[in-house]
């Protein structure tokens, strides 16, 4: 085993060092800062796609640290997904705080949730989840206002919660099984089969990391917290620790619990629709543009778990690259409202007469909402194809259905924001002035869910679909 | 005594601090109701280590959730007071503007 194949978190850690050490120097305006750490992340990425390219597999730290390829795509989807954010608020004022405490703490929670990706045991799970969420309670809190506090303080309280089960879930598996590295816990259930204390922890261990991806029922803190943050933070948090969550349940379930896959293959279906109806349906009824997308995530969650329901390698790639897709359109939605919300609002009323005021923003939002729907010819139509048609390989047409149908709903939803852009006449005709890395991070965004679409085998190859 | 007895007592243990997490109104009381699940869990890892052969696993585990649970009160105090400040509460019932 060789150093050199931790470089991304490495390089992750120093940026939150450099972040912490340009803080303590108060004086500085540090417009450069965002940049910096951008370029960091990017670092990163640039190791972690070396890692992904020559294929390293490795095992650190007594099993407890895995490297392959599962985690090197999470990571590369988080760490491009936090380098655009880092790079996109570079020129945005970050309300109530300097800018390096949030540089500082989005950091060290994407250094979490690149831990989780790799983590290969309990103990390393245990503690990277909470690297992960630590971080991010306080910078739900960040701008200091009430609303931003009651966000963190639901999303504290519920996290905790969710970690302590996961906690008692981690100690019953470990018990029963003896180990808490997940090859030895998948040996021992081969050998001694289930066991209705392991069924409870199965569904604790769940709960917990349920909590993390906002899957129903352990959802209530999204909606809240994507529209109590400050926009920079909402828009991390609907693709990080939901990365790390996603690899994080793929290798705890897949790895150490797979000889149980007909115990927890149903729950996970029946968490998928639960999400995707109850994230549509109150969407629906949503008239702020934030709320909306917290809801979305929900029911893309419920998309994304289809692709843990069915259990095999064809639907778990499938769901890695809907993540991707996912990712890239969800965190565009955030970074328009990022632009347009100073000038407009944040509610869908507001969006009124876009396409006249800021025509390029009201096109890029209707490919970020039309690639949520699945519309060809845009990333999210090939993502979606792939995951429904595992569902059908996979012998459960009707999970296939019920998505097919959900994403007909979102598409109510998702086309009023479109309307009130292009048909309805402007409340005002002010420009919509926008700093340019915020732009130059949503057109790169647009262009990536194009070509995506229009050429997905790029991806598909390295994800061996 | 055997196993079963620790099992059941950080089974209770879980059992009253997820019913006081969940039914609480103060946020301090929450928070302190979450560390009795916490110790549930942790008394349950430490009872496996020390009836299983195994190791010191569980014990070591249970170093770690300490550790951790202290930073994650240290975080929540915070936020308590953040939000005694904003709102002249720490009733998570009567905080409310978010909603939809």
């Amino acid at each position: 085993m060789s150093w050199s194949v931790f470089a991304p978190e490495i390089i992750v850690f120093a940026v939150a060092l450099i972040a912490l050490l340009i803080e303590l120097d108060r004086d500085v305006k540090r417009p450069w800062l965002g940049y910096v750490i951008g370029m960091g992340f990017i670092g990163a990425l640039v190791a972690d796609a070396v890692l992904l390219g020559a294929g390293v597999t490795e095992t650190a730290f007594n099993g407890g640290y895995r490297i392959d390829a599962l985690a090197a795509a999470f990571k590369a989807i988080l760490l491009a997904a936090s380098a655009l954010v880092a790079i996109a608020t570079a020129r945005v004022s970050i309300a109530g705080a300097k800018r390096g405490e949030f540089y500082l703490l989005l950091s060290l929670s994407v250094l979490g949730a690149t831990m989780m990706a790799s983590a290969g045991d309990l103990l390393v799970l245990f503690l990277s989840l909470e690297l992960t969420v630590l971080p991010s309670y306080a910078l739900v809190a960040l701008k200091r206002d009430g609303r931003s506090t009651e966000a963190a303080l639901k999303y504290f309280l519920l996290g905790m919660v969710a970690s302590a089960i996961f906690i008692y879930g981690a100690s019953l598996t470990f018990g029963l099984t003896g180990s808490i590295s997940f090859t030895d816990i998948a040996a021992s259930l081969s050998r001694t089969g289930m066991s209705p204390a392991l069924v409870i922890g199965i569904i604790t261990l769940l709960a917990g990391l349920g909590f993390k991806i906002a899957a129903v029922p352990f959802h209530f803190w999204a909606p809240d917290v994507y529209e109590g943050a400050d926009v920079p933070v909402a828009s991390y948090l609907a693709v990080g620790p939901k990365a790390g969550g996603f690899a994080a349940i793929i290798r705890l379930f897949v790895v150490a619990l797979g000889p149980a896959a007909t115990t927890w293959a149903p729950l996970f279906a029946i968490i998928a629709v639960g999400s995707m109806l109850v994230g549509n349906l109150a969407a629906l009824s949503q008239t702020t543009v934030r709320r909306l997308l917290g809801y979305s995530s929900i029911a893309h969650t419920g998309y994304l778990l289809v692709g843990l329901a069915v259990v095999s390698g064809y639907a778990r790639t499938s769901l890695i690259f809907y993540f991707l897709v996912y990712s890239a359109a969800v965190l565009g939605a955030f970074l328009i409202v990022l632009a347009a919300a100073p000038t407009v609002g944040e509610s869908i009323e507001g969006f009124a007469g876009l396409s006249k005021r800021a025509p390029g923003l009201s096109f890029a939002m209707a490919v970020f909402l039309f690639s949520l729907v699945g519309l060809p010819p845009l990333a999210g139509f090939i993502g979606k194809f792939y995951l429904f048609s595992s569902a059908v390989r996979g012998g459960m047409v009707w999970l296939a259905v019920v998505g097919v149908v959900n994403s007909v709903i979102s598409f109510g939803y998702y086309s009023n924001i479109i309307r009130q852009m292009y048909l309805v006449k402007p409340v005002a005709s002010s420009e919509v002035s926008v700093p340019w890395p915020l732009k130059a991070t949503i057109y790169f965004l647009v262009a990536a869910i194009a070509v995506i679409g229009i050429y997905p085998s790029a991806i598909l190859t390295m994800l061996n679909l | 005594m055997g196993l079963e007895y620790y099992l059941a007592l950080s089974a209770i243990f879980f059992g009253i601090g997820l019913y006081g997490a969940l039914t609480r109104r103060n946020a301090v009381a929450v928070l302190l109701s979450i560390e009795i699940m916490l110790n549930g869990a942790t008394l349950n890892l430490v009872s496996f280590s020390r009836f299983t052969p195994a190791k010191s696993t569980g014990q070591v585990f249970t170093l770690f959730i300490m550790a951790v649970a202290a930073a994650e009160v240290a975080v929540g105090l915070a936020l308590v007071f953040a939000l005694y400040r904003a709102a002249k509460t720490v009733d998570v019932d009567e905080i409310d503007m978010l909603r939809g």
